[in-house]
C-alpha cells in the first residue's frame, strides 16, 4: 500500500466477499442458472438440442451408412420400411428411400447440414446487423436515417422471398451447376439478408440506451476514438438481446434452408438437407411409402420446437420486465 | 496574466424541433432550446469554482463544453491557454486532455458494468500511454486505489459490488489516474446519501489541499457548494446571474434569483421556521421570458426588465442592483 | 395529548429470497397523533420506503408483513383483506408519491380524476363533487382552478402536478397522508412550495402526515417529530428540535455532523465510516455497531431497545442506567 491512506472512509462495514469471484462461480451463483434449473420446459428443450447436436454431428460415426457415397447404396435395399414393420431389416432402423438410402442416416447427416447451414447463416446475419446497428445507433443522424430505412424496406419482404431473390440472381450469374460449398454459401448469404434486420433494430436501440451513459462520456473524455468505444465498451453491453434474437432466429434459419431445399433452390438430392428429404420423401407419401418423409420432418420439427422453447425461456429470463 | 480556466461568451443551442417530415405537414417552424447564453468565468488555478443552479439552468451544459465531450455554439473555452474547439491547437489539445478528467453524478452508470475497477482505472493509463509495463500499471492502481481510501485487493471486484460511495471513489481514482489536475464535477455527490456525501466532500477537499487540484464543481445543492467552492457562479434559464466568492454569495446575495434560491433552501437551521414561500416556476427554456428571464418571478422587476437583457456587471447581472433599486 | 391516529407495533417486513427471508423492517414502532407530520428519515436503504408501503398495504410479493401491528384509529388494518385494505386507501389513507406522474392518469383530466376519487369515497353527486374538486384546487393553490380542472396532466408544470396529487389524497378527508418523497422530484425553489402547502393544509384539516424523506432540510423544516431508521429499524425517534439540535444516538449524531449546512461553514464535515450495511448483511447486536464510534462490547451481542431519553426514545445501550452507573 502507498502512503497515501487518506482515511479508512469507505472501509465496509462487513468484509465484502474476500477474492473477486471468478466467472464460473458468478455463473454459478447467478439467478439465470436458478432460474433456468427451475424452468423445467427449458431444461427438456436444453437436453433435446444437445442431444440432436450430438447426434447430428457424430453422423459420420454413428450412422450405418454415408447416404452421401452412391457406392453404399443398393437398390436391392429399397422401400424398406422401418423395423417394426414386416419386412423391416436392420441396420435399416428407419427403413430405405426409392434409391436404397438408410432413412436413419439420411436425417442424421440431414439434421447436421441443417444445422450448419443455420448456424452459419444466423452468425452472418448477426455480424451484418450488429455492425450495422451499432454503426446506425452510435453515428445517428443521416447515417441512422439510411440504415434504418434500408432496414424498413427489408421489413415488407418476407424473409423467404429474399432468399429466393438471392439464389436466383446467384444462379443466374454463376449457372446452376454450382458445387455444393459456394451453394451452402449462397444459401447462408440468403439467410443472413433476410434476418439482419431484427439485429440491427434491437442493437440499435440499445446502444442509444448506452451511449448515452457516463461510462461512455467517460471513455470520449480520455480521447478513445468511436470504433474503440464501439468495440471496447458499447458491444458488450448490447449482446444479452442478441442472443435471444439469435437463438429464435437459428429456428428460423433452419426452416428458410428447409424452405429453400424443399423449393428445390436449396441443396440438391445427392446432398441432402433435412429440406431435400422432405421433398424428396414427399412424392412417396401416397404411394405407401410414409417413412421417407416422415422421419426427416419430425427431426425438423423436434429441432426447431427444442431450439424455440430454449429462445423463449431465454427471453423471458433476460427480460426483467416480465419477471 | 490569463488563469488557468477561461471561458468566454459560451453559448450552446439544442435543435428541439420535430422531424422534417412533421414539421412539413404541420408547418411548424424549427424550435431551438438555448441551453447556455452569453456565459463568461475564469477558474484560478487550485481553486474551486461551482456552478449552482436549478434543473434547466444549463450548468450541466457548461461542464460538458468545458471539458470538451460537447462542441459549443458559439463562444471559446481555453484552458491553460489552449482552445478547446480551435482545429489549429489539435496537439495541444491532445496532450491537454490526460489533465483534464470528469467525475460523473450517477456513479452506477459511469462504469462499464463488465469491466473489474483495475482495469477502469487502468483505462487512461493505457489510453495515454503514461505508464509501460502491466506490473507498473498494476502498482499505480493499488497507489489510486489507495489514494480514495480503498483497498488493492478492490482492483479485482466489478463495480456493482460497491456501494455508490465506494464507486465514485473509483471514479475520482480513475479520474486522477492520467495525473489530472483539472476535475470537472457534475453533481458527484447527489446521488449519495449524506453520510457518503460527506466522505466523498471531504476526500474531494482532502486530495485537493495534496495534489493541489483544480475543480469546476457543479451542483444544485447550495449547502455543498458553501462547503466545497471558493467561488461560486449562480445560473438560471442558461444565464449566469451572479458570480462572486463563495463568502460574499452567502453573506451577502445580491441577485433577486440568488436571494430567492438561499430563502428557499430547506436547511438544518430552520427547525420549524414558518417561511414566505417564494413564487412561480422555471419557465420552459424553450420559449423563455424576454428581457430578463428571471422577471416574471422577481419581485423588483420593472419595464426595462421586461424588455432588456441585463448584463454580468461587477458580477452581478441585474437591473435592479445595477441601478440601486435592490 | 391528542387523538392516536396511526399506531405501529413492531413491525416486521420480510423479503422471500432463494436464499432465505430477508428482514428489511425489523419491528419498528411509532405514532402519529391527529395534525401531526412524523418525519421518517434514513439513507438508502434503511427501510423508510417499505415502513411506508407497508402502513397502505402495498407491500409486493416476495415482500410480507412478518409481524406486528398497524393500527388506524384504534382498528388493526395489517390483516385485513386486499378488498377491505383498498377501501381503507384513498378513503381513509391518502398516498403522495415522488413522481407525481405515477399518481395521475395521462389519459384523463385532471378534474375528472379528482370527481372520480370523490365520488368513489363519499356520497357527493356529480355536480357537488365537481364543485368540491375545484375548491380543492383552488386549497392547494392552483391558480384559475375552475379553468384548470378541465386540464390534463402534462399540461401543468412538475410543481403544480404535485399540487394536484396532495388535493387528490386529501379529497376524500382521508385521517392520514403518507408522503413519500414528495418533494425530491422538484427544483429547490418550488419544494419549499410545496413543503408549505402540505404543513397548512395538515394543520388545518387534522390530518395526521407521514414524511418519508432522505432530506433532513425538509424534515427540519416540516416534521413536528422525526423517525431516523438505520438497516430497517428506528435508531432515534423524537421531538424534530432536539433530534436535530441535540441528538442522542451516535448514528443520528453522526448523520446530522454529515449534512453541509448554509449557516455554517465547517471545514471537514464530520463522517461516518463506511456505508449501510446490506440487507444481507445486517450485523449481530446493534446494526450501526461496525461504524458506531462509541462502540462497547455488549453493542456487538445484544440488539438495544428503544429507551426513552429525555423527550425521545433512543434505542442505543449508552443511554441504559446500568451502562450509565458504570
Amino acid at each position: 500500500m502507498s502512503g497515501y491512506d487518506l482515511d479508512a472512509g469507505d472501509a465496509p462495514p462487513v468484509p465484502l466477499p474476500e477474492a473477486a469471484p471468478s466467472h464460473l462461480a458468478r455463473w454459478r451463483n447467478s439467478d439465470l442458472l436458478a432460474n433456468f434449473l427451475r424452468s423445467k420446459v427449458a431444461v427438456a428443450a436444453l437436453i433435446a438440442t444437445v442431444l440432436m447436436l450430438g447426434l447430428a454431428f457424430a453422423s459420420p460415426w454413428i450412422a450405418p451408412q454415408n447416404p452421401y457415397d452412391p457406392a453404399q447404396l443398393d437398390l436391392i435395399n429399397s422401400n424398406l420400411p422401418p423395423i417394426w414393420q414386416a419386412d423391416g431389416q436392420a441396420p435399416y432402423y428407419l427403413g430405405t428411400d426409392d434409391q436404397g438410402r438408410d432413412v436413419l442416416s439420411a436425417v442424421l447427416y440431414g439434421l447436421r447440414l441443417s444445422l450448419i447451414v443455420g448456424v452459419l447463416g444466423v452468425v452472418t446475419s448477426g455480424i451484418l446487423g450488429i455492425a450495422l446497428g451499432l454503426i446506425a445507433g452510435y453515428a445517428g443522424g443521416a447515417v441512422d436515417t439510411l440504415i434504418m430505412r434500408v432496414a424498413d424496406v427489408q421489413l415488407t419482404f418476407p424473409a423467404i422471398l429474399i432468399a429466393l431473390v438471392v439464389d436466383g440472381v446467384a444462379k443466374a450469374s454463376f449457372g446452376s451447376a454450382l458445387d455444393v460449398g459456394p451453394l451452402i454459401g449462397l444459401i447462408v448469404v440468403s439467410i443472413g439478408l433476410s434476418f439482419w434486420v431484427q439485429y440491427a433494430r434491437t442493437v440499435r436501440s440499445s446502444v442509444m440506451v448506452e451511449k448515452g451513459k457516463d461510462y461512455v462520456q467517460a471513455a470520449r473524455l480520455i480521447g478513445l476514438s468511436s470504433p474503440v468505444i464501439l468495440v471496447r465498451h458499447v458491444l458488450p453491453n448490447v449482446t444479452g438481446p442478441v442472443f435471444v434474437i439469435a437463438t429464435i432466429n437459428l429456428a428460423l434459419a433452419i426452416i428458410t434452408e428447409a424452405t429453400l431445399s424443399f423449393l428445390g433452390t436449396g441443396l440438391p438430392e445427392t446432398m441432402p438437407s433435412l429440406g431435400t428429404l422432405i421433398r424428396t420423401g414427399n412424392r412417396f407419401l401416397f404411394s405407401g411409402e410414409w417413412w421417407i418423409v416422415a422421419f426427416p420432418g419430425l427431426a425438423l420439427a423436434g429441432l426447431v420446437i427444442a431450439i424455440n422453447l430454449l429462445g423463449d425461456w431465454l427471453r423471458d429470463a433476460l427480460n426483467p420486465k416480465l419477471q | 496574466m490569463s488563469a488557468y480556466v477561461e471561458v468566454t461568451d459560451l453559448r450552446r443551442r439544442f435543435d428541439v424541433s420535430k422531424p422534417w417530415l412533421n414539421r412539413v405537414i404541420e408547418r411548424e417552424p424549427r424550435k431551438f432550446l438555448t441551453a447556455v447564453d452569453r456565459v463568461d468565468f475564469a477558474i484560478e488555478k487550485g481553486e474551486t469554482f461551482a456552478i449552482v443552479g436549478e434543473s434547466g439552468s444549463g450548468k450541466s451544459t457548461v461542464a460538458r463544453m468545458v471539458v470538451g465531450l460537447l462542441p459549443p455554439s458559439a463562444g471559446e473555452v481555453t484552458i491553460t491557454g489552449v482552445s478547446m474547439t480551435d482545429p489549429r491547437q489539435a496537439a495541444a489539445r491532445r496532450r491537454l486532455r490526460a489533465r483534464i478528467q470528469m467525475i460523473f453524478q450517477d456513479p452506477y452508470a459511469s462504469m462499464n458494468p463488465r469491466w473489474r475497477v483495475g482495469k477502469i482505472i487502468a483505462e487512461p493509463i493505457r489510453a495515454f500511454a503514461l505508464i509501460q509495463g502491466e506490473g507498473a500499471i498494476r502498482a499505480r492502481v493499488s497507489e489510486l486505489l489507495g489514494l480514495v481510501g480503498l483497498h488493492a485487493d478492490d482492483a479485482r471486484k466489478y463495480p456493482h459490488e460497491f456501494s455508490g460511495g465506494q464507486r465514485q471513489r473509483v471514479a475520482i481514482a480513475r479520474a486522477l489516474a492520467s495525473q489530472a489536475e483539472f476535475l470537472v464535477g457534475d453533481e458527484p455527490t447527489s446521488a449519495l446519501d449524506v453520510s457518503v456525501q460527506a466522505q466523498i466532500l471531504n476526500l474531494m477537499r482532502d486530495l485537493q489541499d495534496r495534489l493541489g487540484l483544480t475543480y469546476l464543481f457543479i451542483s444544485h445543492n447550495l449547502a455543498v457548494v458553501r462547503h466545497m467552492a471558493t467561488r461560486v457562479g449562480v445560473m438560471y434559464l442558461g444565464r449566469l446571474v451572479e458570480v462572486t466568492t463563495a463568502k460574499d454569495l452567502f453573506a451577502a446575495p445580491r441577485h433577486p434569483y440568488t436571494r430567492m434560491l438561499l430563502d428557499a433552501v430547506p436547511d438544518l437551521a430552520h427547525v420549524g421556521r414558518a417561511r414566505v414561500p417564494v413564487s412561480g416556476e422555471i419557465p420552459n427554456p424553450i420559449d423563455p421570458p424576454p428581457g430578463c428571464t428571471f422577471h416574471p418571478r422577481c419581485p423588483l422587476a420593472n419595464d426595462r426588465c421586461r424588455a432588456e437583457v441585463p448584463a454580468l456587471l461587477d458580477g452581478v447581472a441585474c437591473h435592479a442592483v445595477q441601478e440601486g433599486r435592490a | 395529548m391528542t387523538e392516536k391516529i396511526l399506531s405501529v407495533r413492531d413491525l416486521t417486513v420480510a423479503f422471500d429470497t432463494r436464499r432465505g427471508p430477508l428482514t428489511a423492517i425489523d419491528r419498528v414502532s411509532f405514532d402519529i397523533h391527529r395534525g401531526e407530520i412524523l418525519g421518517v428519515v434514513g439513507e438508502s436503504g434503511a427501510g423508510k420506503s417499505v415502513t411506508g408501503s407497508a402502513v397502505i398495504g402495498l407491500i409486493d410479493r416476495p415482500g410480507r408483513i412478518a409481524g406486528g401491528e398497524i393500527h388506524l384509529r384504534g382498528e388493526r388494518i395489517d390483516n385485513l383483506s386486499p378488498e377491505a385494505m383498498r377501501r381503507v386507501r384513498g378513503r381513509r389513507i391518502g398516498m403522495i408519491f415522488q413522481d407525481p406522474l405515477t399518481s395521475l392518469d395521462p389519459l384523463f383530466r385532471v378534474g375528472d380524476q379528482l370527481v372520480e376519487t370523490l365520488r368513489t369515497h363519499t356520497d357527493l353527486s356529480a355536480k357537488a363533487a365537481r364543485t368540491r374538486a375545484i375548491d380543492l384546487l383552488a386549497e392547494v393553490g392552483i391558480p384559475a382552478p375552475e379553468r384548470r380542472i378541465d386540464g390534463y396532466p402534462h399540461e401543468f408544470s412538475g410543481g403544480m402536478r404535485q399540487r394536484v396529487v396532495i388535493a387528490l389524497a386529501l379529497a376524500a378527508e382521508p385521517e392520514l397522508i403518507i408522503a413519500d418523497e414528495p418533494t425530491t422530484a422538484l427544483d429547490v425553489s418550488v419544494q419549499a412550495q410545496i413543503i408549505t402547502l402540505l404543513k397548512r393544509l395538515c394543520r388545518e384539516h387534522g390530518t395526521a402526515v407521514m414524511l418519508v424523506t432522505h432530506d433532513m432540510g425538509v424534515i427540519a423544516e416540516a416534521a413536528d417529530r422525526v423517525a431516523v431508521m438505520y438497516a430497517g429499524r428506528v435508531a432515534e425517534i423524537g421531538p424534530v428540535a432536539s433530534v436535530i439540535t441535540k441528538p442522542h444516538h451516535p448514528y443520528a449524531a453522526g448523520l446530522m455532523g454529515a449534512i453541509p449546512t448554509l449557516s455554517q461553514e465547517a471545514d471537514r464535515l464530520s463522517q461516518i465510516p463506511g456505508a449501510m450495511p446490506r440487507l444481507t448483511a445486517i450485523p449481530q447486536g446493534c446494526a450501526f455497531n461496525p461504524r458506531c464510534p462509541k462502540v462497547f462490547a455488549r453493542c456487538r451481542v445484544e440488539r438495544p431497545e428503544p429507551i426513552p431519553v429525555e423527550a425521545s426514545r433512543v434505542a442505543c445501550h449508552l443511554y441504559d442506567a446500568a451502562e450509565r452507573a458504570v
